[in-house]
């Protein structure tokens, strides 16, 4: 069977085609998402009947931060947003910059220690979390070697308004690597090996050839990440339900909504804190867009 | 080539010592992530009062194999007024991780082949809304989504799967359409002159060659839906998966937990996702330096 369609035949079934193919995800896109976001704002405006309210839930989210003694505290979520974001960008992430390095720099057992730092991701933080909890426990593991080298007993660092967010950030820095190793030792591995060594000849150290060749040149994927975090920065945060709950001032804005939605029911509270959200995020993802745009590396390769 | 390897690996006094305590600092890092999970396998095996009795170091005196039976009879939690059980649990995680993966990579397929093989009028603006989505910080959506799930009746059934047919965001669809891009169209033109149509086209020909990413990506798909709990608390609360129902019976029990047990349900929560990754590891590995994985 030969095909001798004419040229307008063979338009109309290619355009019948992508029609059939992609009515479905076209459908789904006005469905689930630009009709869930517009929604998202409109549902700002509405109780939980449906009726139109006005400020209201945007009232209850400024008493709720300005408050004295809160029933959510914003002012605390909000807080430990920017911690947790500041601590994934300028904690963890130069420290698996560092290790991407020597993972590149080929240190003796570099590809298991890929794989181990990676086993995080595989295994999921419900799994990740049980662990945690039942090492740091009073009696547990941690608390006996404490005892055994003759501290005192620990606290409960997951039930204590002290130690809850240290604990927290305790366990992002714990497992939160694998990806990154993986993303920044990738980019590591096409930096050209003619750069690197000149640089070997004239004797660089590893802290100068970090500084001035590696991570000028990963810097396209360093940036990229930086973006990305950017835009993701108010549901930064770690397992909180999981670990804490949102008790012992661990609350963060992300899980503020989750609990809003899932403990009480409130669809149109948790929309209008994610509304407040999303538009203070679109001009900080510009601004910072545009503030690595300014930087540039002094090589393209 | 040979030669420019051995100058940059090529180690001296200071860097030597150097690079030494840094592995040194790396092992003991990798003991303290691996450490916990042989210690919790190690509890698993202890009886549910010898657990709190004894050292947590110590071995069982009596090693409780069949706490990994008796975990599919004893862990249940209750699901909107049901008593869900173990392998329920793990039925919920097995359909809830293949089926939205399934469909999810199918249209993934669809929309990258066809935004890559076809010139068509809205095309642009259709790869340009697709950035638009990955960059626009949606933080909005949660409350809006349980609420249009409940509308439309999806809310709590698996119906809920609709929601993966979308099949234009995230690195899945990336990947296929980089792939995509590459794959020579000469195959399609051939076939066309044999008197295929494009239906044809794609799911005898393009398809089946673009099966090595659609696994990759299914398996680091799959590990993501198999380790998630927050949907499925919100989405499914008649469908506990493990992780949600492992979560829901040590928060709800409180102080009847009987830890052995769960620890015990926990390994085998993992073993599954595990096994995958010893099996794919390279193609895991060489997928997530593409596009990055959510852990």
């Amino acid at each position: 069977m030969k095909n001798n369609l004419t040229f307008s035949q063979r338009r109309i079934q290619k355009n019948l085609f992508l029609t059939v193919m992609l009515a479905i995800p076209v459908i789904h896109f006005f469905v689930f998402w630009l009709y869930l976001n517009i929604n998202s704002f409109v549902l700002a405006f509405q109780n939980a009947k449906g009726d139109f309210v006005g400020w209201a839930n945007f009232q209850w989210f400024w008493e709720n931060l300005t408050s004295d003694r809160p029933a959510l505290d914003m002012g605390i979520a909000i807080k430990n947003t920017v911690i947790f974001w500041l601590f994934g960008t300028f904690v963890e992430g130069p420290i698996a910059i560092a290790i991407s390095y020597f993972v590149y720099k080929r240190i003796r057992g570099y590809n298991a220690f890929r794989v181990i730092t990676y086993l995080p991701c595989i295994i999921g933080s419900m799994v990740m979390v049980a662990v945690y909890k039942s090492f740091i426990r009073s009696e547990g593991p941690l608390d006996i070697i404490v005892q055994t080298l003759g501290g005192e007993p620990i606290p409960k660092f997951l039930y204590d308004s002290r130690y809850a967010l240290g604990a927290t950030l305790v366990y992002n820095l714990w497992n939160g690597f694998g990806t990154s190793i993986i993303l920044y030792s990738g980019a590591m591995e096409r930096i050209p090996k003619e750069v690197v060594e000149y640089a070997y000849l004239d004797g660089v150290t590893p802290w100068k050839e970090v500084v001035h060749i590696t991570f000028p040149l990963i810097w396209p994927t360093w940036s990229m990440m930086f973006i990305l975090s950017v835009g993701d920065i108010f549901t930064a945060g770690g397992p909180t339900l999981l670990l804490t709950g949102g008790n012992y001032e661990t609350m963060t804005i992300s899980f503020a909504m989750f609990q809003q939605v899932y403990f009480y029911d409130q669809v149109t509270r948790a929309a209008a804190i994610g509304s407040i959200f999303t538009l203070i995020g679109v001009p900080l993802v510009l601004f910072s867009r545009w503030l690595l745009s300014k930087i540039r590396t002094t090589e393209e390769y | 080539m040979k030669k420019s390897v051995e100058i940059i690996n090529k180690r001296t006094g200071g860097t030597r010592i150097f690079f030494g305590v840094v592995c040194g600092i790396l092992i003991v890092y990798c003991a303290m992530l691996i450490y916990p999970f042989l210690w919790m396998f190690q509890q698993s095996l202890k009886g549910q009062f010898e657990y709190f009795v004894a050292g947590p170091f110590e071995f069982a005196a009596d090693p409780q194999w069949n706490n990994y039976i008796r975990v599919f009879e004893s862990i249940t939690v209750r699901a909107k007024g049901k008593q869900v059980g173990f392998l329920m649990m793990l039925f919920n995680s097995i359909w809830q991780t293949v089926g939205p993966t399934a469909i999810g990579m199918f249209f993934s397929c669809i929309v990258a082949y066809c935004l890559s093989k076809y010139t068509f009028g809205v095309r642009n603006f259709m790869y340009a809304v697709i950035i638009f989505m990955m960059v626009y910080p949606s933080m909005g959506t949660g409350g809006a989504a349980y609420k249009q799930a409940q509308d439309l009746g999806i809310f709590d059934s698996p119906l809920m799967m609709v929601k993966s047919m979308g099949g234009y965001s995230g690195m899945g669809f990336f990947v296929l359409y980089s792939f995509f891009s590459t794959l020579p169209w000469d195959y399609a033109d051939a076939a066309f002159i044999d008197g295929a149509n494009d239906y044809q086209v794609f799911f005898k020909i393009m398809l089946p060659m673009a099966m090595g990413p659609i696994m990759a990506m299914s398996i680091v798909s799959a590990i993501g839906g198999w380790n998630g709990y927050m949907g499925n608390l919100l989405y499914y609360p008649s469908y506990p998966m493990l992780t949600a129902g492992l979560y829901l019976y040590e928060s709800n029990m409180v102080r009847a937990v009987d830890y052995p047990l769960y620890f015990t349900g926990v390994i085998i929560t993992m073993l599954p996702v595990i096994a995958l990754f010893i099996v794919f590891q390279d193609s895991i590995m060489k997928n997530v330096s593409v596009g990055g994985l959510k852990g």
